[in-house]
């Protein structure tokens, strides 16, 4: 009270006026507020009521105070790990993938930049992001269901949107809703529990019927992989001009980058496609099976040949970069902590390039030689060259082929309609080891051993042939001569390829039941994988009884459960239900040339780092002993021989007078409807020198007719590029 | 009174804590933001200091102007208040669901904003004026009433912060007021039962007072588990914000901010800037301010020339306190998620201009309560 009156005096010199008048001024209002209000001094419960919310107050402040401190001081560092992981993210830096070269060195496979589309869709405003995939699809020739599965790799996504982008871009587009549900579907992630419902509202959204939805929807993504905020890939290896079209159109296509990334490239273009293999993204079913369970989705693995098979050793390490992300996840910049990528080891193969452009080239020269022959139909094949004595494949080779980077990155509608149509002949298909084919006359050798080791011949044992042969009410021809071959040894019989000597065979196993002529078959590599190491081999069929009893027992017609003397005489030629693949076919001829071993085919040779030292050596399984006999092994080596030189052999038209010792045997398959299918098994040299490699060439030419005709004389370009030598035109021996 | 007079009753420590504040805000504004658009890093500091410029001349006013002059407005005052919310059903535009705002091309106006300076004016003096009818439930019926009129109104915006801040402001008035112990206590037990009713029960019976996305928030804060792509995300980055501050803060470094994992960063959320960037240090720093301001608001009410002053002074530091625990709480994960921005820190023309005319009011009781005290000292002494 004193200080306000000290300073009152104090104040600057105006000691009568202001506060007199002030004074007066607040006297009087005081008095007149009096009425109304009363002072705050009058009222003693203000004051408590003050210090009640100053209590109310300090407590509060405390509350806070406390929290701040156990948040901040007490679990900081907690708090500090958790914004370093919003903050850091890892990116897969993905490995370059090993180069696969031939035995020789040369380059077959090979990493190539290449310009990647992709997109975020995180960065595409909602509302837009129909029209993006729409214009997308469109600028880059793919079917719109397509680039949305893509844009939508293993994300979660609620239905109700799915469903709504899905009928945006079928209106966009033009294509219909069922079509672009289907192809983004399997791309989509779906909770296993959630798929009845998912099912049901799509169906009922987009009007498709439910039956369909809800196979689709079996196809979806059981594990959620993606997020929103990477980058989808939709494309790889567009060209400069497409890239920059895209960039011209960036400001209706937000969300949507292009960057640079590598590829397979193919400096031999389609050479060696089906034994190599694509690369591709991994698919939602394969993401489910255990070979692959270490790899993520949107990983690139090898999709089929050895790029399969040795897939571990090629596809390297990815690395990883540390990147600062903000909220949106959107990079800002790498900061320091990420491991470099480790490019794969190189794969060398057991294959030659060289034999396998003229493995190639022959194949299609032999489907010239049956066009000209009218054989019209002809439009396959498959050839075989591998080393008798260890397995190793130095030339796989099917026709028609495919460019192996097709599926790199989406396949074009132009070149879907150029592999898928039904005159595309299915170019994805590896006739050498997917296809079987009755073998014909080849199998003849497998009696032979069969009979031999069974003893229902003897070397020397002689049948007639009149031409025909009947038993049991049944007549069947001898195919090459009709008017007979009169009295043959076996020898002759394999020279001549004479089938009345093998129905007597055929007809002498029935009656010794059992089934020694399908053992002695799959003991000799028939019936069952050989073991290559390429996938997707099949195991071809040796019949037996208790196959044609389990085959037909749910046949209208109960004799086709029983075992005939048909059946018999017929695998004797290697028709009826035999089949065999190419590959079969050669492992059966190494086993002959090399004295009865049963190799493994394989093509991978060994894995080696970048400068060239060995990895790993790729051993394929020891050989295995067949159990045939040396003495009938020699037989039947000295028969094919025969059929290849001597005057009367089947072959002698293509190998009579060549300058090395091929050992070879035609076939001729009857397939119902179709023309006969064209083989050659064979092996030269007859006797290899020491150090000298034996090889076993293999050729079958679908709907090629006559094996002297067409196969033979592609097995001679073939032991031409082999043995260095020039014999001359394509010329075959009409005979068989 | 002359500008001297005026100046040496001025409350100094209040005002060197509002400014203190203001530049507090201002700074946090700006560390928010600076990234938020390219090229201009002062681009909502900027705003915000503008605000500030204009809050603190409209508090000048405000302070010279003897507060006395504003009852005689009340009524002019209420009903302005409740016109310019409903004008908003009107006239205002959607933003994220609700309408707010009365664009005036210059400035967005939020009258549910201005409303809690007008209401604080208009029903203290509603209240003082029936100084006798004090202890009678119907007084206190229908001041309720009068709160929670353009509360509701607010609130079906909808904003539910806004109006829990109007309720909040009217249960200060009736506190400071003096009203009877026993209707507070019946006021109290009747906010528990309407807030069970409304976010359990009548929810059950299938009746939806709140949004699902306003109970969720409201919620949030009790649950921790909650899905972190969802109602708990802001909460739970905040925390992170906050947490990963440590005791001296992470400066520049701080990238919850930077990088926009903290949503709303310079508006509701800024109090965990203040603790990401500025550690517990700055957080502590920032209480005190606010301490010394609560302080300074509780003196006026004692220091008040009359009731009304008084009654006005206890009411702003009420809502004051309110929306410091609330805004701070959210941020620190111990309170529900509502849109009520922190005074003086929170980006935002509106609040900040109402809350310097709440200063500029306690100036003024300030002012008064000073004035009547030598007056009577001198009375008594002649």
């Amino acid at each position: 009270m004193s200080r306000r009156r000290g300073r009152w005096q104090h104040g600057a010199g105006l000691p009568t006026s202001s506060p007199l008048l002030g004074r007066k001024d607040s006297a009087f209002r005081v008095q007149r507020l009096g009425r109304r209000d009363r002072p705050v001094t009058e009222l003693p419960s203000v004051g408590r009521r003050v210090l009640i919310l100053a209590g109310v107050a300090v407590l509060v402040f405390s509350v806070l105070l406390f929290r701040l401190w156990f948040l901040q001081i007490l679990s900081g560092q907690q708090y500090v790990a958790a914004a370093n992981d919003n903050r850091l993210r890892s990116v897969k830096l993905e490995a370059r993938r090993g180069l696969i070269m031939d035995r020789e060195g040369k380059i077959l496979v090979t990493n190539k930049p290449s310009l990647v589309v992709g997109i975020r869709p995180m960065d595409v405003p909602q509302d837009d992001l129909a029209g993006v995939i729409v214009e997308l699809s469109s600028v880059l020739r793919m079917p719109p269901g397509e680039v949305l599965a893509r844009a939508l790799r293993s994300m979660e996504i609620p239905t109700e949107r799915l469903a709504d982008l899905v009928a945006e871009v079928a209106r966009g587009s033009g294509e219909a809703t069922g079509a672009v549900l289907k192809a983004a579907l399997p791309s989509v992630y779906v909770a296993e529990e959630d798929r009845a419902d998912v099912t049901a509202q799509l169906s009922e959204t987009l009007s498709v019927s439910e039956e369909k939805v809800a196979g689709w929807v079996e196809k979806a993504v059981h594990k959620r992989t993606g997020y929103a905020y990477d980058l989808a890939i939709i494309k790889k290896g567009i060209s400069k001009r497409l890239a920059i079209d895209l960039r011209e159109r960036a400001p209706s296509l937000p969300g949507v980058e292009v960057r640079k990334g590598f590829e397979r490239g193919y400096p031999q273009g389609t050479l060696a496609a089906h034994l190599l293999g694509t690369v591709g993204q991994i698919t939602a079913e394969q993401l489910e099976e255990d070979t692959w369970r270490r790899r993520r989705s949107g990983d690139v693995i090898g999709q089929g040949g050895v790029e399969y098979t040795y897939d571990e050793w090629l596809r390297g390490t990815d690395g990883t970069a540390k990147v600062e992300v903000d909220s949106l996840g959107r990079p800002k910049k790498t900061v320091p902590g990420g491991e470099l990528p480790q490019t794969g080891d190189s794969l060398v193969l057991t294959i030659d390039q060289r034999i396998q452009k003229a493995a190639e080239q022959a194949l299609v020269r032999a489907l010239e030689q049956a066009h000209r022959e009218d054989f019209w139909s002809a439009n396959g094949g498959a050839a075989v060259v591998m080393d008798a004595a260890n397995g190793e494949i130095i030339a796989l080779a099917s026709y028609p082929t495919f460019e192996p980077g097709v599926w790199s990155g989406g396949i074009s509608d132009e070149e879907h309609d150029k592999y898928f149509t039904a005159s595309a002949n299915k170019p994805f298909f590896d006739r050498a080891i997917q296809a079987s084919y009755p073998a014909a006359s080849t199998f003849k050798v497998v009696d032979a051993i069969a009979a031999l080791e069974s003893g229902v011949i003897t070397p020397y044992t002689t049948f007639p042939c009149e031409g025909d042969f009947t038993t049991h009410g049944l007549t069947w021809k001898c195919w090459v001569h009709p008017d007979g071959h009169g009295r043959l040894d076996l020898t002759g019989a394999i020279a001549q390829s004479c089938d009345v000597y093998f129905y007597n065979i055929g007809l002498a196993f029935y009656g010794r039941k059992g089934t020694e002529l399908a053992d002695w078959s799959r003991r000799l590599g028939l019936g069952k994988k050989t073991g290559i190491d390429v996938p997707g081999e099949i195991e071809g069929l040796v019949p037996t009884p208790e196959w044609r009893r389990e085959r037909f027992a749910d046949s209208s017609d109960p004799t086709d459960v029983l075992w005939k003397p048909g059946n018999s005489v017929n695998l004797a030629i290697g028709q009826g239900d035999l089949g065999v693949t190419p590959l079969q076919m050669a492992v059966t001829y190494a086993a002959i040339a090399n004295g009865g071993q049963i190799v493994t085919p394989h093509a991978g040779l060994r894995v080696v780092d970048a400068s060239g030292q060995t990895v790993q050596e790729l051993r394929a399984p020891e050989p295995r002993r067949s159990g045939a006999s040396q003495q009938s092994i020699k037989v039947v080596q000295a028969a094919l021989r025969q059929a290849a030189a001597s005057p009367v052999g089947t072959s002698v038209g293509v190998f009579g007078g060549y300058p090395v010792a091929v050992c070879g045997k035609t076939g001729t398959g009857e397939v119902f409807g179709k023309d006969d299918y064209a083989w050659y098994a064979s092996f030269a040299p007859q006797q290899p020198a020491e150090g000298e490699k034996q090889y076993v060439v293999v050729v079958l030419i679908e709907e090629g007719g006559h094996g002297g005709s067409t196969a033979a004389p592609a097995a001679r370009l073939i032991y031409d590029a082999l043995f260095d030598l020039q014999s001359g035109d394509f010329s075959g021996a009409p005979t068989d | 009174m002359d500008l001297r007079e005026l100046l040496r009753r001025l409350d100094w420590v209040l005002l060197l804590a509002t400014l203190g504040l203001l530049t507090y805000g201002v700074l946090m504004v700006y560390a928010a933001t600076e990234l938020d658009v390219p090229g201009d890093p002062w681009h909502w500091a900027f705003r915000q200091l503008i605000y500030a410029g204009v809050g603190l001349a409209v508090m000048v006013v405000l302070a010279v102007l003897d507060y006395e002059r504003l009852r005689r407005w009340q009524w002019a005052l209420y009903g302005f208040a409740l016109a310019s919310i409903a004008l908003v059903f009107v006239l205002g535009p959607i933003t994220r669901g609700s309408r707010r705002w009365i664009p005036l091309g210059f400035f967005d106006f939020q009258p549910s904003q201005l409303a809690i300076f007008v209401i604080c004016v208009a029903m203290a003096a509603f209240l003082v004026d029936r100084l006798d009818a004090r202890d009678s439930w119907r007084l206190t019926l229908v001041a309720l009433g009068y709160v929670l009129l353009p509360a509701a109104l607010v609130f079906l915006e909808p904003d539910l912060g806004t109006a829990t801040v109007i309720g909040v402001l009217g249960l200060g008035l009736l506190f400071f007021f003096g009203t009877d112990w026993k209707h507070l206590v019946a006021i109290a037990a009747a906010v528990i039962v309407v807030a069970v009713m409304v976010l359990q029960v009548l929810p059950m019976l299938g009746l939806q007072v709140l949004n699902d996305y306003q109970i969720d928030r409201l919620t949030v804060f009790m649950d921790k588990s909650v899905d972190p792509a969802s109602a708990g995300y802001n909460v739970r980055q905040a925390m992170i914000a906050v947490g990963s501050g440590g005791f001296s803060g992470r400066g520049d470094l701080a990238t919850q901010t930077q990088l926009a994992f903290l949503p709303e960063h310079h508006t509701d959320f800024i109090f965990a800037v203040v603790g990401e960037r500025w550690g517990f240090a700055g957080a502590v720093g920032l209480l005190v301010l606010y301490a010394l301001f609560l302080w300074r608001a509780l003196r006026a009410a004692t220091l008040a020339r009359d009731m009304y002053g008084s009654v006005m002074a206890g009411g702003i530091a009420t809502v004051f306190l309110y929306q410091l625990l609330v805004n701070m709480g959210m941020a620190l994960g111990i309170m529900p998620v509502t849109g009520i921005p922190l005074p003086f820190l929170s980006y935002g023309g509106a609040a900040m201009i109402t809350n310097l005319m709440l200063v500029g009011l306690l100036q003024s009781i300030h002012i008064r309560g000073s004035e009547a005290f030598a007056v009577r000292a001198r009375v008594a002494l002649e």
